[in-house]
């Protein structure tokens, strides 16, 4: 069975898993950013060229939700077009050889930009056909649905676990290399407790599922209602969605402060520091986070002495 | 008047200014001298130098009272529109009824540069949580928190989608400052697949038909908020009418750039025709001014190149320019190193194409947002550039990264490997320019210099 990689939560794994194909969600590791990165660039987008280039014979999934990353998808299209010998001078980076899939997730939430997350996800259907998926009947719909791959989980940022004389706090940002998930586990030994899980792949950007009957019945509508129209991301304009999911849960789960992190040059989720920082009022933090394998002794440092002054 | 063509420093323009007086000069009634600019804050004009045509200081002139004007505006009862990040789609529906004026907040983009940092806006745009890890645009923050520049528009609209990270980040930004932002999308340009429409736009690039009829209905959301601004409704004729003249400046900036950048003779300075380039993108907020020193302009080249003379040696070096430079004194480094700009991708050039007339306004005006470089893979980038370069018989070619741009990394990489393919023998240098460059200058200096003696070299040994 043909592997389809992704790594955005706005790729539904249920619709790759329908057309018979296997939805894997890309493993980044810091490991994967190699030599480094060309400054500008973000070492998440490079780690994620990396890792897909390694794969040549599955398909990959990769959304313009930011503009490191639909650059990184095109520069990732071309890199195996040189490698199958293909001249370039003739060739689209996205043309019907390429293993490659760009998913044009809108950043605005008005009607027409939700009737178009419907009419990508129908395109995506037809590359995932054209790359020897089959087209989904009831029977698969059900079966994918009923294999519980409606969500985007990233493991490794599963928090230790909560304990209650430690400090509840909020870890807020995109997405996590593995390694860098070693965030959660300072956090815990320095006295705190991840009670809010705001990066990529955990409670900020999980879908409920939905009603199997009504999947079968209307798969795009049900996908765009569990995915486009819930999930905030920094990206989304207005970006209001986020702080609609933050500032509740802050109260509901008494956090007392907010680690943000971002990734060096990752423009949507370091402006989105200062912003929620003003919305949740609670002490906070902005981790920036580079391509190295460890977190830097500076990281460390700050959230030491973060959690230091929540004591 | 038709004096020798010579770039001259500030102090020689005052005398040129008070010479041209006595003769008999007649300006537009945001005619002046250049150094008063000077007094209002905009120090760089005294380490440039400028083209000694009367046409050239109608342009700056023009550039330099924009937000003079805007203010003027308001004053006489119009409705300000402050477009961002689209770059040439917006105001041409604002313009199409009376009461509106559009402009670019994004242009603070050149602020820290002409007020050499003393405005203070990057460091406010700091303050605001957007530090130096992101674009020069961030100084448009600053403006809008000090509020001495231009005036805070009525409405504020942003494109977003397949923009830069920067700017959607830096607007959304604003949004949290307290100025509502009427978002609307310009989605990723993808070519149509089997069973689909595909329709060529005017920069040469191909898009699916329904990413027209999408961003078509976006800007059917525009025109609604605007009418609703102007109090008035704006037709499709209005629109219509809008392009016709749009087209006109469009037409006129095209001759220009061929007359300049085509030319053997470099009939008028890089710095000049980067300004000129920018006038289509929103007329400098008066579409008949623009239009009038964008005549006047070409008149003065045709002259010119028919005399054969130009500015500079015809043996100057022909480089190709690609992205647009904070820094207003690197034109003329180049050409004082012994190279000559002949063309160039400032990433506004989806503004400068003509607009189709032969098709529904609202899809036109679509076909044209969807030019934008930045909606389209950087291989389509790196293609128009080949385009461009080999059409005006380029050299050598500078790619000047932008600080902190989200787009730069990759796309010149791409971009580079493109002309390396189509262009095999245009040697290619990469380097970043922010906008008060002082400490870099000499090493990009010696990058140029080091450039232009490749060109020399070869073409003494070929
Ligand atoms: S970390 Fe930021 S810049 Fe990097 S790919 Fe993700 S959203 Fe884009
Ligand atoms: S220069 Fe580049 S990063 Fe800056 S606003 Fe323009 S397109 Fe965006």
């Amino acid at each position: 069975m043909k592997h389809v990689y992704y790594t955005s939560p706005f790729v539904p794994p249920v619709w790759i898993a329908a057309h018979g194909l296997k939805p894997c969600l890309m493993n980044v590791s810091a490991r994967d950013t190699g030599t480094g990165t060309s400054p500008g660039e973000c070492p998440y987008a490079r780690a994620v060229i990396n890792q897909a280039s390694r794969r040549d014979d599955s398909l990959f999934v990769l959304t313009a939700t930011c503009d490191q990353m639909r650059r990184a998808a095109e520069w990732l299209s071309l890199e195996f077009e040189q490698r199958r010998g293909k001249d370039e001078k003739a060739k689209d980076p996205y043309d019907l050889d390429s293993p490659v899939f760009l998913l044009n997730v809108p950043a605005t939430w008005h009607s027409a930009a939700r009737d178009r997350y419907r009419a990508e996800l129908a395109r995506l259907g037809r590359f995932l056909v054209r790359k020897g998926g089959r087209s989904p009947d009831a029977s698969d719909l059900r079966e994918s649905l009923r294999s519980g791959r409606l969500q985007l989980h990233v493991p490794h940022t599963d928090p230790v676990g909560v304990r209650t004389t430690a400090v509840p706090l909020a870890v807020v940002g995109g997405p996590l290399m593995e390694e860098h998930a070693e965030l959660y586990r300072v956090i815990e030994r320095n006295g705190g407790s991840v009670a809010l899980n705001g990066s990529e792949g955990c409670e900020r950007s999980q879908v409920t599922p939905g009603d199997a009957s009504e999947f079968v019945r209307d798969p795009l509508g049900m996908l765009t209602a569990l995915y486009f129209d819930s999930i905030g991301d920094a990206f989304r304009r207005p970006d209001s969605g986020l702080a609609r999911w933050l500032v509740p849960r802050i109260e509901q789960r008494s956090i007392r402060g907010v680690v943000f992190y971002a990734y060096t040059w990752c423009d949507l989720w370091r402006a989105q520091y200062v912003s929620l920082a003003e919305a949740v009022k609670l002490p906070s933090l902005l981790l920036e986070l580079g391509g190295e394998e460890r977190l830097s002794a500076g990281t460390i440092t700050r959230i030491q002495a973060f959690m230091e002054s929540l004591r | 008047m038709n004096e020798a063509p010579a770039r001259l420093s500030l102090a020689e323009w005052d005398v040129r200014y008070d010479t041209l007086r006595q003769r008999g000069l007649r300006e537009a009634w945001y005619g002046g001298s250049l150094s008063r600019h000077v007094e209002h804050g905009d120090r760089r004009l005294l380490s440039l130098r400028f083209d000694n045509s009367p046409a050239a200081l109608r342009l700056w002139n023009l550039l330099l009272t924009e937000e003079e004007r805007l203010h003027a505006a308001r004053a006489g009862g119009k409705k300000i529109v402050g477009a961002m990040k689209d770059l040439g789609t917006v105001p041409i529906l604002a313009y199409a009824v009376p009461g509106l004026v559009a402009f670019y907040p994004d242009g603070a983009w050149w602020i820290p540069c002409l007020m050499e940092g003393s405005a203070g806006l990057l460091a406010k745009a700091g303050a605001l949580g957007i530090d130096d890890t992101f674009c020069p645009v961030r100084a448009m923050l600053g403006a809008f928190e000090t509020q001495r520049h231009f005036p805070i528009p009525d409405l504020l609209t942003c494109s977003v989608g397949a923009t830069c990270d920067d700017f959607s980040a830096i607007a959304q930004r604003l949004e949290h400052m307290g100025h509502p932002i009427h978002w609307w999308e310009i989605p990723h340009r993808r070519p149509a697949e089997p069973g689909e429409e595909q329709t060529l736009l005017p920069t040469g690039a191909t898009v699916a038909q329904s990413e027209i009829a999408f961003v078509a209905r976006e800007l059917e959301r525009l025109r609604r908020v605007l009418q609703d601004l102007a109090g008035r409704s704006i037709s499709l004729d209005d629109v219509s009418a809008s392009i016709r003249a749009a087209n006109v400046v469009r037409r006129l900036l095209c001759a220009l750039r061929d007359a300049v950048y085509g030319s053997p003779c470099c009939p008028l300075p890089a710095l000049e025709m980067l300004i000129a380039e920018v006038l289509p993108v929103h007329f400098c907020s008066d579409r008949s001014e623009t239009e009038a020193v964008l005549r006047e302009l070409l008149a003065e080249v045709v002259r010119r190149v028919h005399c054969g003379s130009g500015i500079l040696p015809q043996s100057a070096v022909r480089l190709f320019w690609v992205n647009p430079v904070a820094d207003l004194r690197i034109p003329r480094l180049v050409e004082d190193c012994g190279g000559r700009i002949c063309g160039a991708d400032y990433m506004f050039c989806h503004a400068q194409a003509t607009i189709p007339e032969n098709v529904p306004p609202l899809e036109a005006l679509a076909m044209a947002a969807l030019s934008d470089p930045m909606a389209g893979t950087a291989v389509d980038r790196g293609r128009w550039i080949c385009r461009e370069a080999r059409r005006f018989g380029a050299e050598a070619m500078v790619i000047s990264r932008i600080p902190g741009a989200s787009h730069c990394a990759t796309e010149g990489e791409i971009i580079r490997r493109v002309v390396t393919r189509e262009l095999p023998h245009l040697p290619v240098i990469e380097f970043e320019v922010p906008s008060v460059a002082d400490a870099l200058l000499p090493t990009l200096q010696t990058r140029v210099e080091a450039l232009i003696e490749t060109v020399r070299l070869r073409k003494v040994k070929p």
